[in-house]
């Protein structure tokens, strides 16, 4: 997907005057981030399970090339095929290389973030092949020609009347509004493209080493359709999705599920393990596993920002996010939004084009409490800003502009001496006198400007308290 | 409900630099209600400022300097008490951060952290006070500061100290957690985001009907109320020491 | 092109090591338990689910009802055929198809229906030596799924922490019987039922240990949903709109 990452502040500013997305962003607190905080509160050790995923995960990364070992050694047991894609074009290629063997004219889809990543549809489309997104949301995106809002609700941006619109714009008749009914007519739109579909892409949820398995979540059945009904199976994962042992499933399942959706289990869980075995009546007749990398060793390599590796891609973090939810996804111009995107996409895609996105943040922490494996996300988000602003790990990614670093280094000055600090409050409040009416200042130069815009800010006080305070003993 | 203590405790107050030049009668309130129940207050002339505006920018050796600086201000053996969420969480979350490879100085900062406490979480927690037989009239709402609810978790101990004035009515208030959008430099570098979460939580506030909202930072409250005065709410704002202040004010002597 | 060797040269040059190695035991994860203990904590959740037999079915009562499963209890496999037929009937269905799993041998569904005017499909087909004669032979049984309005399976394992059933394909027990129709019926005794998806994932890890299980495993809680469309709960997408589970005995 194309990286849009520089547009941020212009895109975000767009949406919080776009009241209809607002209206729908306010419902992702009221729904998503309230499910996932219920589902928490009614499970007994919860946060004794967020604790252990976080050390399954833990475990895996730090032995991630011992598990992508067993991961492809099984697999292939399986009789399924395996591809290791450095990039973007070498992933999209091999998934292409796979269609034009088989002669695929349509290809279902479930849900793949992965897919998006490398530009998957687009590439079909150049080819003559017909992709088609089955998961309703992603269905919904595809036919508005937008990229996900969010990571497990595609298309939580878009009302119902943008939606009937969508809709009867490819299914003809009159227009629906009605949810049950436009649910009813893309599916059975989509029908069509499950009995004839000779491939299906599908992402994965857990990758299981030990079994060479590969874990699928979802509560519309899209999931078990691309994997059952056509005769090829593509399943594209990024490297870091991989856990060691079934076993660790029923712990990894109960923090995901209830994270994404608050839901206890969700309607689907596929646990597919390779092509269709001999006796089977259905099932396809091949499975290729596609593991990624995509820049994800950017953030393999870092001893600390290796951490982001452990996210389950559930979007609690966006729930949770005050800033998302007035920014909207698009906004953080590529495919994670949210407290994760501000971190993974930089660091995969190029810091400096991304650098507004780890400083959209008030550091809240909020998200870091949504979290089900525990990712210090705001530990992360000062991370980068100290790499932009200072060039800490790598002198080059620095560009910070001179004026913020000159008054850094300014209000350094100031503050490393009680006397300089009070001139400068002095100076300051003198300033400020002509500009300040009953204490409070309405107008401030750039790069102030942007406080004042929409409020008022306070003058420096005359006396400051260190000037009023004198030690009850002496008075 | 716990005695008077008997001895003056001494206590160094981190006023923060935001209370010094700019709320002061926060910094007095905070002298005040401490006075009041028995504590000797001393201000170390030397203070300036934790570092957590550099820190928050991204401009670790810079903050670093100037924390250095901070733990020698405060060096000794009296609990330290500071008005702010925010300053707090930055010497005992992240100075340990600043200095992990420091032996030196992450001994220090033990030493500092480990006697400093947010202006709430001391009177609680240490004073052992949650009532402090104060009287107030009029109706007021608490928006939970980011970092005193998440970075130090003191949120049990701000709203016992208040709900327990007598005569206030304090009015529970929607996505009372939710963040208002200050955020330091976030509030100038992305003032629309900014302006768009000050705006839901001052709406918020108003859709309650209590005519304060009350906050534990004066960085939210600065932010919180210079949009009120471009707005026009009727709602004024007040940092938890000045309610506590003004109750606990023996009759007809206002600070 | 990427070769598998390359790629894993670049996670251990990322994570600081040199060489390929093996890994000490972790029990942060259930990778490093032996077949022993495996099969041992196997045998422990049987024995323990026998005992624990009627708080077990209370449980997957609730859940699965919470879940949106329309719960039918009987004594007999008679009336499991009883039950299973009057839901064909209540919805007009006429296309039936079920799978052949073990249990569905006991219920005399085949009569049952017949007396309906139904006759019923079987999700299995003849396999062939000729591999173009297979697919075609696949393909029109996924066809005849498409077309099936009820579906009816057996169960292999039933999860009471979650209100879940667990199936595998196989002979007879195809993907799509429980997918493509708008009902599904399923068929069970309370002897599937076991406690959470701790002890699923062990049973099954038992199995794949001692070779036995190789295959999928589709785990399937409810009928199909979405919330998409302004986050309103809609039933009924892709899979099927209403989920019945018949428990004999």
């Amino acid at each position: 997907m194309k990286v849009r990452t520089d547009e941020f502040k212009a895109r975000s500013t767009e949406t919080t005057q776009n009241p209809r997305r607002q209206a729908s962003l306010k419902m992702v607190y009221d729904g998503l981030h309230k499910s996932r905080i219920a589902a928490a509160e009614d499970t007994d050790n919860w946060d004794d399970l967020r604790d252990r995923a976080r050390a399954i995960k833990w475990h895996t990364i730090n032995n991630l090339d011992y598990y992508l070992d067993q991961l492809d050694q099984n697999v292939r047991a399986n009789g399924g095929k395996v591809y290791f894609a450095n990039d973007d074009a070498e992933a999209r290629d091999y998934v292409l290389g796979v269609a034009k063997a088989n002669n695929v004219k349509t290809v279902i889809k479930s849900k793949s973030m992965v897919s998006e990543e490398i530009g998957l549809n687009e590439a079909f489309e150049e080819a003559g092949i017909n992709p088609v997104e089955t998961d309703l949301g992603e269905y919904i995106i595809q036919l508005a020609k937008e990229p996900p809002y969010h990571l497990i609700a595609p298309a939580i941006h878009k009302t119902r009347e943008e939606i009937s619109d969508l809709i009867q714009e490819v299914a003809g008749g009159p227009r629906q509004e009605d949810p049950e009914d436009l649910t009813d007519t893309a599916r059975a739109l989509l029908r069509g493209e499950f009995r004839k579909a000779e491939m299906g892409v599908s992402g994965v949820n857990f990758a299981v080493a030990e079994t060479g398995s590969i874990a699928i979540v979802t509560n519309e059945g899209n999931g078990r359709m691309v994997t059952s009904a056509p005769r090829v199976h593509v399943a594209i994962v990024g490297m870091e999705k991989v856990i060691p042992s079934q076993q660790d499933l029923s712990t990894m399942l109960r923090v995901l599920i209830r994270s994404a959706t608050g839901q206890r289990i969700s309607s689907y869980v596929t646990v597919v393990n390779g092509p269709r075995k001999a006796p089977e009546e259905d099932g396809p007749d091949e499975f290729h596993l596609v593991i990624v990398n995509n820049g994800r060793e950017n953030l393999l390599k870092d001893e600390q920002l290796r951490e982001a590796m452990l996210c389950l891609r559930c979007g609690a973090c966006l729930n949770a996010c005050p800033v998302y939810r007035k920014a909207g996804g698009h906004a953080y111009g590529w495919v994670y939004p949210g407290p994760i995107g501000a971190i993974v996409t930089p660091v995969m895609t190029g810091k400096k084009a991304g650098r507004d996105l780890p400083f959209a943040s008030t550091l809240c922490g909020a998200c870091k409490d949504a979290c089900p494996v525990k990712i210090e996300l705001p530990q992360l988000l000062l991370r980068l800003r100290s790499d932009l602003s200072e060039g800490k790990t790598d002198p080059k990614e620095k560009s910070s502009p001179l004026a913020e670093r000159a008054s850094i280094k300014l209000w350094r000055f100031g503050v490393q001496s009680p006397m300089r600090f009070s001139l400068a409050g002095k100076l300051s409040s003198l300033m400020m006198a002509p500009l300040s009416q009953q204490g409070w200042v309405r107008w401030l130069p750039p790069p102030l400007s942007g406080w004042t815009k929409s409020r008022e800010f306070p003058r420096i006080a005359g006396k400051p308290f260190r000037a009023r305070f004198k030690k009850k003993v002496q008075r | 409900m716990s005695q008077t203590q008997q001895i003056p405790q001494r206590v160094l107050l981190f006023v923060t630099c935001t209370v010094d030049q700019l709320y002061p009668q926060v910094g007095e309130s905070v002298v005040n209600v401490l006075e009041r129940q028995g504590c000797e207050v001393d201000f170390p002339a030397g203070q300036t400022c934790c570092g957590q505006p550099a820190f928050n920018a991204g401009f670790t050796e810079d903050a670093k300097v100037v924390a250095r600086r901070f733990l020698d201000v405060f060096a000794g053996d009296d609990p330290i008490v500071v008005p702010s969420g925010s300053c707090g969480a930055m010497v005992r979350n992240f100075y340990p951060e600043l200095f992990h490879d420091e032996q030196e100085t992450l001994a220090k900062v033990g030493q500092v952290s480990g006697r400093l406490y947010e202006f709430s979480e001391f009177l609680v927690d240490v004073l052992g006070r949650e009532d402090l037989a104060g009287k107030m009239s009029g109706s007021a709402t608490y928006h939970q500061c980011c970092h005193l609810l998440r970075e130090l978790g003191v949120d049990a101990q701000p709203k016992s100290l208040l709900g327990n004035v007598e005569g206030l009515e304090v009015l529970p208030m929607e996505q009372s957690e939710v963040c208002c959008g200050f955020g330091g430099t976030f509030a100038v570098k992305f003032p629309d985001l900014s302006t768009a979460m000050l705006n839901d939580k001052l709406d918020n506030a108003v859709a309650t009907g209590a005519d304060t909202l009350v906050a534990g930072d004066t960085t939210c409250l600065m932010h919180l109320e210079g949009g009120v005065r471009k707005r026009g709410d009727a709602l004024q704002l007040k940092h938890l020491a000045q309610i506590l202040d003004e109750a606990t004010a023996p009759d007809g002597v206002k600070s | 092109m990427a070769d598998k060797q390359d790629f894993l040269k670049m996670v251990r040059t990322s994570l600081g090591v040199s060489e390929r190695r093996d890994i000490a035991r972790d029990d942060s994860t259930g990778y490093f338990l032996t077949k022993d203990e495996v099969s041992q904590a196997a045998d422990d959740i049987r024995a323990d689910a026998a005992q624990r037999r009627s708080e077990l079915v209370d449980g997957f009562v609730h859940r699965a009802t919470e879940a949106g499963w329309k719960i039918h209890r009987v004594a007999n496999y008679e009336d499991a055929a009883e039950e299973v037929t009057a839901v064909v009937r209540e919805h007009g269905a006429k296309a039936v198809m079920r799978s052949d799993h073990d249990i569905l041998s006991e219920v005399p569904l085949e009569s049952a229906l017949k007396a309906e005017g139904i006759e019923l499909e079987v999700a299995m087909r003849e396999p062939s030596d000729d591999a173009d004669e297979d697919l075609e032979r696949r393909l029109a049984l996924r066809e005849t799924s498409f077309n099936s309005e009820v579906g009816i399976t057996g169960v292999d394992f039933a999860i009471a922490e979650t209100g879940t059933v667990a199936m595998k394909p196989g002979i007879g027990s195809s993907r799509l019987v429980s997918l493509t129709p708008e009902v599904h019926i399923g068929v069970m005794t309370p002897e599937s039922i076991i406690p959470s998806l701790d002890e699923l994932f062990a049973l099954t890890r038992d199995q794949h240990l001692s070779g036995e299980h190789k295959g999928m495993i589709n785990l399937i809680t409810g009928p199909s949903r979405t919330a998409d469309i302004e986050a309103n709960l809609v039933i009924g997408v892709h899979g099927p709109r209403e989920v019945h589970l018949v428990i004999v005995g």
